[in-house]
């Protein structure tokens, strides 16, 4: 009883850490900036510095939940924002499209790669990346492309809302009462009793990196008109920022039927405010960047740790 | 019923974050303004210039001028410098300088100076990455009221030159004559014999990267030099560079000398134990643009042949335009571009002179910057800022420190 209850106990406090993170995160920095993270504007730009990765962390929900990584994705918001800088010449909405175009078309090689080829995930990846930042240095020459002028108009705020809200929205909805949702945690908690209950797992994991594909396409648009140009190391490094909200938001690393969609907009959340903060008390970057490691690391091993006490409470009962 | 109180709560907070974002972008400039106090109401508060210390410690916290700088380091021997230098100035004239770095792209780039000026900074300065990345960033800026300028950049491409100088927030830019650094560090490599070159460059889109080109390519007509081969990309890390030196002498024997047009401090540590490890020290010859922590010890040990760089006061003189600006004192009515000077090293008593006197001890005191601060010294005018940025050399600040 005494047993049931401590795991009981555990299990609420895994629960609600992400919340408890975000609350103090929001209200520590707001103290000690003196209010200044709170203000409108302040707020509105962690918004749009937290606005891509807002998108493919919905999508990395889906992966993730599968024990899937996607490597490639900062290369594919470079090559998708080239695409578009290049297309916005010609026309802005075909912009769109071209750039929403060949993220569909990474995706769906990396879904090849590891769903139907069966190449681990975190390799495929790895090497479509290197491939996309190989095309891109050819693309770039080494430089930057840059995007049509009247591009400039589409960097409004309230549309990137409107972007974000529909997407993650439709996102959550998916991931959380659709079948195809529930079907990636079954994937992620073990692929051979989700086989044996009929689940067409390579089905679930192409779609999944489609839609990855999709975010990081719409992604790589709205991060060139957020910038006026594409380089060739557009979108580096996103893919850690992804594991890292991922992680921050109560995402376990392993994924399974303990995967929460909210992950994603907690832990956005907080790295956005985290580095706002930061700079906003005048923190150095070096600094910066140790302290999110430690946050990163105590974040992941005291989770790590009760995740695993929860587990083996339920192999023992 | 725990889920239930679970999804409340979530539900609440995703709300709550949500509507704070609403509200912010309904109020789009009412908290920008508020941030940043008008050029008018920072001339009344802003504090009085570090000579006097009481003034200093009283309330400066708050009334200070605050700048911004976005640079990709603070602390290697090209950006380092630039670094220490407008520290100084701010210092000097009482202003306060905020840093942000960890530049790596475009969107890096912005972020920081979003962070600048969410930080308060009343004025930001950067090296923009790309042509194409100037109108936003002159919009930010304009949105928020906070004026910008530009280190180390030339702005000679007509649409962003139009974009800066239409907006009142603009003070200027600081630039360097990169036709004749390239020219000249390829000249270096044709006295010391060598014709058949390899080079690293910047990545293209910038105007510095056409210009440079466009003075290496001066420079191989002029002197009927070759470039064999090029190399943009590996720039980043100094193994990287090691390679690319390997790959550049087995393919092309010929090879007699490399320019580092850009990317020195990343690139020459590679290029010259590459070149020491194959044992052509002496075969091939190298100069750079841009000055680097060992050039005093490449120099004695004949591993470098020319060195142009020492172009680190430009984040200096946008401090004292921005100050001279925000204390209501402007220097000049409209946006400027200002040329800054290289310095060249050709001998290993060069380089000594310049570390110990430029680098160690920097060429502008505290006291010297604050005299150009209208607030102490009223006669300053723009003209004497031009004078003195167009004096400086090694001898002009040994001259200045009483050094023999």
């Amino acid at each position: 009883m005494k047993a049931n209850n401590e795991k009981k106990g555990m299990e609420l406090f895994i629960n609600i850490f992400p919340f408890i993170s975000l609350i103090v995160v929001f209200a520590g920095f707001a103290l000690l900036s003196g209010g200044r993270t709170l203000d409108m504007t302040n707020c509105r730009k962690i918004f749009e510095q937290s606005f891509t990765l807002l998108l493919v962390a919905g999508a990395a929900v889906f992966l993730l939940s599968q024990n899937c990584l996607d490597m490639s994705v900062g290369a594919a918001i470079g090559m998708t924002g080239v695409v578009a800088a290049l297309v916005s010449k010609i026309n802005i909405p075909l912009a769109f499209f071209a750039a929403l175009g060949v993220g569909l078309l990474i995706g769906l090689i990396n879904g090849v790669l590891h769903g139907v080829l069966g190449i681990n995930a975190m390799i495929a990846t790895l090497a479509m990346s290197f491939i996309l930042r190989g095309l891109l240095l050819i693309v770039c020459k080494s430089g930057t492309v840059g995007i049509a002028v009247k591009m400039y108009d589409l960097d409004e705020v309230g549309l990137k809302l409107a972007v974000c809200l529909a997407f993650l929205v439709a996102a959550w909805l998916l991931f959380q009462f659709h079948s195809y949702g529930k079907q990636c945690r079954a994937v992620g908690a073990g692929e051979t009793a989700a086989v044996q209950s009929g689940i067409r797992i390579t089905f679930i994991k192409v779609i999944s990196y489609v839609l990855m594909g999709a975010a990081t396409g719409i992604a790589g648009f709205f991060t060139v008109i957020r910038t006026g140009a594409a380089m060739y190391n557009t979108g580096n490094m996103v893919e850690f920022d992804i594991l890292i909200a991922l992680i921050l938001g109560g995402m376990p690393i392993n994924g399974g039927a303990d995967s929460r969609f909210r992950s994603a907009v907690i832990g956005v959340l907080i790295l956005g405010i985290l580095n706002n903060g930061m700079v906003l008390l005048g923190l150095d970057t070096y600094p910066q960047l140790i302290t999110k490691g430690i946050i990163f690391i105590l974040v992941l091993a005291m989770t790590f740790t009760i995740r695993n006490k929860i587990n083996r409470g339920k192999k023992t009962a | 019923m725990k889920r239930k109180s679970m999804k409340l709560l979530m539900s609440l907070l995703v709300t709550a974050s949500l509507l704070v974002g609403l509200t912010g972008c309904g109020s789009k400039d009412e908290g920008t303004k508020a941030e940043s106090p008008s050029t008018d109401t920072q001339t009344e508060e802003s504090s009085q210039p570090a000579e006097s210390e009481e003034s200093e410690t009283e309330g400066e916290a708050t009334d200070k001028i605050k700048l911004g700088l976005t640079i990709y380091s603070t602390t290697d021997a090209t950006a380092g410098p630039v670094v220490n230098n407008m520290q100084t100035a701010c210092d000097g004239m009482g202003a306060e300088l905020v840093i942000a770095t960890d530049e790596q792209n475009p969107e890096k780039e912005i972020t920081n100076i979003e962070n600048l000026i969410a930080n308060g900074c009343q004025a930001v300065f950067c090296l923009p990455y790309a042509d194409d990345s100037i109108p936003r960033i002159a919009k930010i800026c304009e949105d928020s009221e906070v004026y910008f300028g530009f280190y180390w950049y030339d702005l000679s491409n007509e649409e962003t030159h139009d974009v800066c100088y239409a907006s009142k927030y603009f003070l200027g830019n600081i630039y360097e004559d990169d036709v004749w650094s390239a020219y000249t560090a390829m000249k270096t490599l044709n006295e010391a014999g060598a014709s058949h070159i390899g080079m690293f460059g910047l990545p293209t889109g910038r105007t510095t990267t056409t210009k440079r080109d466009n003075g290496i390519a001066q420079a191989c007509e002029e002197f009927g030099m070759e470039i064999l081969v090029e190399d943009r990309v590996n720039t980043n890390t100094s193994d990287d560079a090691a390679s690319s030196v390997e790959s550049m002498v087995s393919a092309y024997p010929e090879l007699d000398g490399i320019v580092i047009a850009g990317m020195t401090q990343t690139c020459l540590p590679g290029v010259i134990q590459s070149l020491q490890n194959l044992g052509m020290t002496e075969q091939v010859k190298v100069s750079c643009i841009d000055f680097n922590e060992n050039q005093t010890e490449y120099f004695e040990k004949n591993s470098v042949n020319g060195v142009i760089g020492g172009h680190f006061t430009g984040g200096a003189w946008l401090a004292v335009l921005a100050v001279n600006k925000l204390q209501g004192t402007p220097l000049v009515d409209e946006p400027v571009s200002i040329k800054d000077e290289f310095i060249v090293l050709q001998s290993a008593e060069d380089a000594k002179n310049y570390d110990a006197h430029l680098y160690q001890e920097l060429p502008y005191t505290a006291d010297e910057y604050a005299q150009m601060s209208k607030k102490i010294n009223e006669g300053f005018t723009y003209e004497d800022l031009l004078k003195v940025v167009g004096s400086y050399s090694i001898e002009d600040v040994m001259t200045r420190h009483n050094v023999e």
